[in-house]
């Protein structure tokens, strides 16, 4: 079996080193980290707006050239999470805990500098686990029915609650309000619109792109605008752009076990990179002797994250690659790429375009390495950039915000609905409301929706489906957990934090 | 206080949304309809909401939140900017609307200088188009202008 998966990468390294590919890999690297360092546009919009710039290629090249995108999208969004506190993306959310506090603290050059090594080490691993993993791990994932969807989902959603800031109530609030927003459009089953307020654009749901740019994007923006006092962007020096050596060591362990926990998680379809990342900052928390200092500025709440996010992404290409499913904005980026080049996504990919897939795989590996070779000694440009003055930037992010969500769909309607999530995102944060868990039920609510279904058809309208099948029961019995143990030890992991901002 | 604000919101936005889900069907638990999920989740939210309202009526052993001092002059004139763009994006075309929205954000909510304004926001149109509708061909909309 190994021998034929090294041949195989040998014949995808054949591929991904040739000049023209390398060329593509760059560009893709480069445009994707720069679009990802402005704030307010993540790897899903950075790929929205560069992917007309792969129409003109193979499907081979355009796929590499997208995957460079993706990556060095990545890398740019970890630089505006901890310079500014702007999370391109719904994993970025917990980069901006810990990494933007260290960066007021000066300390902007280590943590950038270890949120790329943690990833370059995650994508190197996730990529070798591919690359053995892949056709065993899609046959296992094929035993995730409906019920252990929805249980696993309902799980995610539950822990990130738990982990919220404010309280519990509130973030189940934004949860539940979040998986509602997030089914508005056409029911998938009777064809019927729901919700969409008679707006056309809604009956497909509303955009995920389009909303994640107004809730942190434009609502920061917002936040700064209001404030009577005129705000620096960033003040101060970076002091050191490396880590230290006692950086190095507090982290290692951290990035070892954000790195398995990511990948083993990621390849799981319909979990994603979202929920991974949230649980990688709550166990390095509960593992740390100073679980308080979490959210100050601890190096380990961005290394593990870093080390997850990127390890996941990996793990979510599984899914992709070899049952066509998405798991999640990214994933179906890359979904609906494919098959505007005419490749059919599924089962039959790793057969029918071994070029594709293995090459693929390549020049991932390929890409991570440059990334992580352009953005270290890129970082002092990097902060450059992000040191012009809040007055002219500000401007500048409306404008790209605008010029993304519009690109999605050539609609403008996307740029209102940005801009509603801004002010929606603005109010909530008044109101002392989180928006992370928006988010992930947001993103999750369509699968949700329709595994909850599906569970209900498959069993005939009982409930015990969940708690019949082990693997469901198991994920249920963490939500009951999550949900009690705050009411039995009258603490809870997040609590209290949000006094102390 | 604020929070008591932000509870009703949330319960009467539930209450509206179970009404609604139910006129969308409800199905059996044998087939779920398409209300089912609105229907049950607004139920749960309603709950929440009324917890969010009681608490705060027990007397609150932490300080009240506040919104502190807010320019919402400000805040209300990005949000003007930002409809005002989409709505003539497509009549003006990219250019000349990405020139008036610049100049009116550079200007209106940051009273830059005018020579300022103007050379930013042209530099600013101009530098995107060619970035975004000439190297990426993103199909930027075009107005009566043609650009």
């Amino acid at each position: 079996m190994s021998m034929g998966a090294l041949d195989s990468l040998a014949y995808g390294f054949s591929i991904a080193l040739q000049p023209a590919n390398l060329f593509y890999c760059f560009m893709g690297a480069v445009m994707g980290t720069f679009v990802g360092v402005l704030p307010g546009l993540g790897p899903v919009a950075a790929m929205a707006l560069l992917l007309p710039a792969t129409f003109q290629l193979s499907p081979v090249s355009a796929m590499i050239m997208l995957a460079g995108i993706c990556y060095g999208a990545m890398y740019g969004g970890s630089t505006t999470s901890i310079m500014l506190n702007i999370p391109g993306e719904a994993s970025s959310v917990i980069t901006c805990l810990d990494g933007y506090m260290m960066a007021r603290k000066g300390r902007a050059g280590p943590a950038l500098g270890i949120s790329a090594f943690g990833s370059f080490i995650a994508g190197t691993f996730s990529i070798i686990g591919l690359v053995f993993l892949a056709p065993t791990l899609a046959r296992f994932a094929l035993r995730f029915g409906p019920p252990e969807y929805f249980s696993i989902m309902l799980m995610g959603m539950t822990v990130v609650t738990y982990l919220a800031r404010t309280s519990m109530v509130k973030a189940l609030v934004m949860a539940v309000f979040g998986l509602m927003v997030g089914i508005i459009g056409m029911d998938p089953i009777a064809a019927k619109p729901r919700f969409t307020l008679g707006i056309m654009e809604f009956y497909d749901g509303i955009g995920l792109a389009p909303v994640i740019m107004g809730l942190f994007g434009i609502s920061e923006v917002l936040e700064n605008a209001g404030l009577m006092l005129k705000r620096e962007v960033f003040s101060g020096k970076i002091t050191g752009l490396f880590p230290t050596r006692a950086d190095w060591r507090r982290t290692i362990k951290p990035m070892i076990r954000g790195t398995l926990l990511g990948f083993f998680m990621g390849i799981l379809p319909g979990v994603g990179n979202i929920i991974p990342t949230f649980l990688s900052y709550t166990f390095e928390k509960k593992l740390s002797r100073h679980p308080e200092r979490f959210g100050t500025g601890e190096i380990e709440g961005v290394a593990a994250p870093e080390a997850c996010n990127n390890a996941a992404v990996g793990g979510t290409f599984v899914p992709l690659m070899s049952l066509g499913i998405p798991a999640n904005a990214m994933m179906a980026m890359l979904l609906g790429a494919l098959m505007i080049y005419g490749v059919q996504p599924g089962p039959l990919l790793i057969k029918n375009s071994p070029d594709l897939f293995w090459g693929v795989i390549a020049s991932m590996y390929v890409g991570n390495f440059m990334l992580l070779v352009l953005n270290l000694p890129l970082i002092p440009l990097w902060v450059q950039v992000l040191k012009i003055p809040y007055s002219y930037l500000f401007s500048f992010i409306l404008l790209f915000v605008c010029i993304g969500a519009y690109s999605l769909n050539n609609n403008v309607t996307d740029i209102f609905v940005a801009t509603g999530f801004g002010v929606l995102g603005y109010l909530l944060k008044k109101f002392g409301y989180e928006a992370a868990p928006f988010v992930l039920a947001f993103v999750l609510g369509p699968l949700f929706e329709t595994a909850l279904r599906r569970s209900l058809i498959l069993s005939n309208g009982s409930f015990m489906i969940f708690v019949q099948r082990p693997l469901s029961a198991f994920f249920l019995g963490v939500v009951i957990i999550v949900i009690l143990l705050p009411l039995i030890l009258r603490k809870r992991l997040g609590a209290g934090l949000e006094r102390e901002e | 206080m604020l929070d008591r604000y932000s509870g009703l919101f949330w319960f009467f936005l539930s209450v509206v949304i179970c009404v609604y889900a139910r006129r969308l069907g409800l199905g059996h638990f044998r087939n779920p309809g398409p209300g089912f999920l609105f229907f049950w989740s607004g139920v749960v939210l309603c709950v929440l909401s009324l917890i969010i309202i009681f608490q705060t009526i027990k007397p609150a052993d932490k300080e009240e939140r506040a919104f502190g001092n807010v320019n919402w002059a400000k805040v209300i004139s990005v949000v003007f900017a930002l409809v005002i763009y989409g709505l003539i994006l497509e009549r003006l075309g990219f250019v000349l609307s990405t020139f008036v929205f610049m100049g009116f954000l550079l200007r209106s909510i940051e009273a830059k200088k005018w020579y300022v304004v103007i050379l930013v926001s042209v530099a600013a149109s101009l530098l995107t188009y060619a970035l975004f509708e000439l190297w990426l061909h993103a199909r930027l909309p075009k107005g009566f202008l043609g650009i």
